[in-house]
Formats: C-alpha cells, sequence, structure tokens
C-alpha cells in the first residue's frame, strides 16, 4: 500500500559536484536514517527542477522523498508499504 | 579504410526495471507497466512476467487474465526520461556519434575506436549497471541492422554480435522491419529463415512485397548502409500529433470537443516549441471495431495556433463520427520552419496570446495554464487499481 504524505520534511542531506545525497530526515517524531537510494530522477515543472529518491532507511522503511527546487525544501511524497 | 562498428544499446525490460528500482520490494515479482485506464496497452513488462505469457502491446485485460498474480502500475514518464538523460550522458562518453532510437536504445557508431568493439560493449553494459543498477543488453555489428538484431539475440543482460554470415540461420521475422503479417506471409510459402529469403531474386520478392521486397532483398544479406545520426543532428519531424482513449465510446461533439480541445493545444505547442507550422491538419479516430480513420484538411496559410488546429479538427470530426468513437487524434503534418512563415498584414491576437500561455508553461509548468474548454466535460478515466504511485501524468 502506498501511502500518500506529501509533507514539507528536515532533511540533512550532501549537496556535492552537483548532485544531492539525502542523509537522513525526521518524520512522525522519529529520526529515519537513510541506508540506500534505491531509485533517484528528475521532474520539470516549468522552469524549476525537482530530485526524486526512493530510499531504504535502517528499519527497512521505504520512503520518496523529494529536493524541490522552486521552494528549496525536502518534501516526503510517499511512504511504502511492506507490500509495495 | 577501417570496417564499419556499430553497437546497439537496448535497455531490458526498461519501464518495468524502472518501476522495480523505485519499488525495492518489488524485485523477482512480475511487474507490468501499463496506461491509466484498463482499456490500455501494456507498455512494458518485466521477465518474470514475461514468463506468465505477458508482451509488451497487449491489452491491458488480458495481460490481467493472464497474469492475476502480478503487480500492474502505470507509467511515469518523467522517470524513465530522466534515467534516459543519464544513460545517453553514459554512451556520450564514448563516442559522440550516439543515435537515440527510442526511450530504451541507441546506436552507437564506434568505427576506428581505440578499444574492440567487444571490448566497449562490455564497458557500456557495466557503466550504464554502475551508474543506474539497471541492465542494458549491446548488440554489436558491421551496420545498424545487424547490431539492432544483435541486442535482440542477447536478451537480456547479454552481448551479441552478428555479422551477414552469421545471420542466416534466424528466423525470418528476425530481420528489423519485418513484422507479425509479412512473417506469415513468408511462412505460407515456406521461408521460415533468413537462408530461405536469399533464395529468393530481387524480382521476386518485389511482386510479393513491392518496393519494401527490394529493400528486404539488401536486409536479408545484412546489408544496410544507413549512417548512425547523432542527435542534435535527427532530421526534422514529418508531423506532430497526439491521441486521446475515452474510457468508454462517445458519439455526441459534447462529449469528444474538450479531448479535440485539449489534443490541439498540445500538438500547437509542440509545434511551437519545435520551432514548426503545419499546412494540413489530420482528425483520426478508433471505432468500437478498432478500426482507424482520418481525415484531413489543408489550410491555405501555415499555422502552430490551438484554435485553428481546433476549429479545423472539430470540423472534420462533425463530419466523421457517425458512430462511437474509441479514440480520437490530431495531427499537424507538412510543417515548415517557423522562420520560412509569411507575414500577415492584419495579424490576430491569438500568436500574442500564444506567446503568453507559452511562456507562463515555461515557467510554472505544463498543467499551470489551459483552455476552458478542455476542463469542461472531459469524462474522468476509469483507473485501474494501481499498487504503485501516482496520478496520469
Amino acid at each position: 500500500m502506498v501511502q500518500e504524505v506529501s509533507e514539507p520534511v528536515e532533511m540533512v542531506g550532501h549537496f556535492r559536484a552537483g548532485r544531492v545525497y539525502p542523509c537522513r530526515f525526521r518524520y512522525g517524531g522519529r529520526v529515519h536514517r537513510i541506508t540506500s537510494v534505491s531509485s533517484c530522477w528528475e521532474s520539470r515543472k516549468g522552469a524549476y527542477l525537482s530530485y526524486h529518491f526512493v530510499v531504504r532507511t535502517t528499519a527497512d522503511d521505504v520512503f520518496e522523498v523529494r529536493f524541490d527546487g522552486r521552494e528549496m525544501r525536502w518534501v516526503l511524497d510517499y511512504e511504502y508499504g511492506d507490500q509495495d | 579504410m577501417a570496417h564499419r562498428a556499430v553497437l546497439h544499446v537496448d535497455m531490458d525490460a526498461y519501464f518495468a526495471s524502472v518501476e522495480v528500482l523505485a519499488h525495492p520490494r518489488w524485485k523477482g515479482k512480475p511487474v507490468v507497466v501499463a496506461g491509466p485506464s484498463l482499456r490500455s496497452v501494456v507498455s512494458a513488462c518485466s521477465y518474470e512476467a514475461k514468463r506468465l505469457g505477458v508482451r509488451s502491446g497487449m491489452p491491458l485485460v488480458r495481460a490481467m487474465r493472464m497474469a492475476p498474480e502480478a503487480i500492474y502500475t502505470q507509467g511515469h514518464l518523467h522517470s524513465y526520461a530522466s534515467y534516459t538523460r543519464r544513460i545517453l550522458r553514459i554512451l556520450v562518453g564514448f563516442t559522440p556519434l550516439v543515435e537515440p532510437v527510442s526511450i530504451d536504445e541507441a546506436f552507437l557508431d564506434v568505427t576506428g575506436a581505440p578499444s574492440s568493439p567487444e571490448e566497449l560493449a562490455g564497458k557500456i553494459q557495466a557503466s550504464v549497471l554502475s551508474e543506474t543498477r539497471l541492465w542494458a543488453s549491446v548488440g554489436m555489428g558491421p551496420n545498424k541492422l545487424l547490431a539492432k538484431m544483435a541486442s535482440r539475440g542477447a536478451k537480456p543482460r547479454g552481448i551479441g554480435r552478428l555479422t551477414p554470415d552469421t545471420m542466416v540461420d534466424l528466423p525470418v521475422d528476425s530481420i528489423w522491419g519485418v513484422g507479425e503479417e509479412t512473417g506469415k506471409l513468408f511462412r505460407r510459402f515456406g521461408i521460415r529463415t533468413i537462408a530461405d529469403l536469399r533464395v529468393l531474386s530481387r524480382r521476386q520478392l518485389r511482386a510479393l512485397l513491392g518496393r519494401s521486397g527490394e529493400v528486404l532483398y539488401f536486409l536479408c544479406r545484412g546489408v544496410d548502409p544507413s549512417p548512425v545520426v547523432p542527435g542534435e543532428e535527427a532530421p526534422p519531424p514529418l508531423s506532430i500529433g497526439n491521441e486521446y482513449t475515452f474510457p468508454h465510446d462517445v458519439r455526441r461533439p459534447a462529449e469528444y470537443l474538450p479531448a479535440l480541445s485539449l489534443l490541439a493545444q498540445k500538438v500547437a505547442r509542440r509545434a511551437r516549441d519545435k520551432g514548426f507550422r503545419g499546412f494540413t491538419v489530420t482528425f483520426r479516430y478508433r471505432l468500437r471495431d478498432l478500426s482507424c480513420h482520418s481525415r484531413r484538411r489543408q489550410l491555405p496559410r501555415a499555422t502552430d495556433q490551438r484554435g485553428k488546429i481546433f476549429t479545423v479538427a472539430a470540423g472534420l470530426a462533425r463530419e466523421a463520427v457517425g458512430s462511437p468513437v474509441r479514440l480520437v487524434g490530431v495531427k499537424l503534418s507538412d510543417l515548415v520552419p517557423e522562420r520560412a512563415r509569411q507575414l500577415e498584414l492584419f495579424p490576430g491576437g491569438g500568436e500574442r496570446v500564444s506567446a503568453v500561455v507559452d511562456a507562463i508553461r515555461r515557467k510554472y509548468g505544463e498543467a499551470s495554464i489551459t483552455c476552458g474548454r478542455t476542463m469542461v466535460g472531459l469524462p474522468d478515466r476509469s483507473r485501474i487499481p494501481y499498487h504503485g504511485r501516482g496520478t496520469p501524468a
């Protein structure tokens, strides 16, 4: 089950050599540490780019997060359940 | 002069593989990517789904009957396009002569490269895998035809090579361009392999298939002189068109005109983005029995304006549609570059409106502005119960 969240989140990430690397974020009163990025892609809305990441955390949860280039903020888009 | 060396890089089950990356828990499961409606067809499927009999191009409902346990998801084109850009950047690192053929395949001309084609093919496959975690199959040959056939034979995760001598045992329908119907025709004459086909003379093939028979005479001998044309040197488009499939068949103008307006808007916008105007507007429609029909009208002056395209397409639709339609399409053809247009003595305000709309759209995105007509009466699409994310693009 994919649950849509669409909430801005506090994220610690690296910006290195023209790339973005999400590291950990706060959501639901917990800090989720990212262990791997499963997929990443860009999307464009008009002149603004967003960077999407599907990440796995230490608790083996899977989330889709996005760095919104227009608002310059991180957004948690989806939380994937066990079946997804 | 060095022998030509062409590589064909073809991503394995591309859309499905990208979806599996985005849903790590789907790894190893049958995954089917299709359109947003139950009436759509399968765009791609994982090898696990292929083992259950699902194929690209199959109606979604048939695939669901065949593999009810598979995971069905709708496609996310922006994500595939983003991966394609990354893959093309990798390929251009090997040679500037890269011709993208579609979203998931490209030709590379590596003639005269310091490394052997085998070595390059291995490096390309490894680079694409390490950078994107997606598998590609690579075909090698002395031309595009043989490279393409070789990559098809090497799938999945393979590297293959074909020469005019080694292609003879392959089935006749493995030749790029020989479809199901031509293959059936050949089988009726007992022609099963490329070796069988080579027995026919040029005249016999022409008698059987017309002009394409002559082309086939050379193709079955592994002769294909077509060059690898880098993306930026690609020839201009012959036409620009879009189609829309209704969730249920429609007949009344009030039902299909909003869709036509949306299509005219898209076609006009794409024409302006590419810098072309067109003299001919074609209205295409598909009936309940899946038969396709079209009507076209020539304009006195080339256009890239939504209003003009819509007026002509709507007129053609009113004349043509007499029974329920399943799909409608609008196409602009006989294209000329925008800079070659004739200036109008009394220009209307439409072009200024389009320029402003384009500026808004470029800054705030495709969905930021649309014609009011497109928002009235477009039926909701019947969605399949997706496991995956998102809404249709």
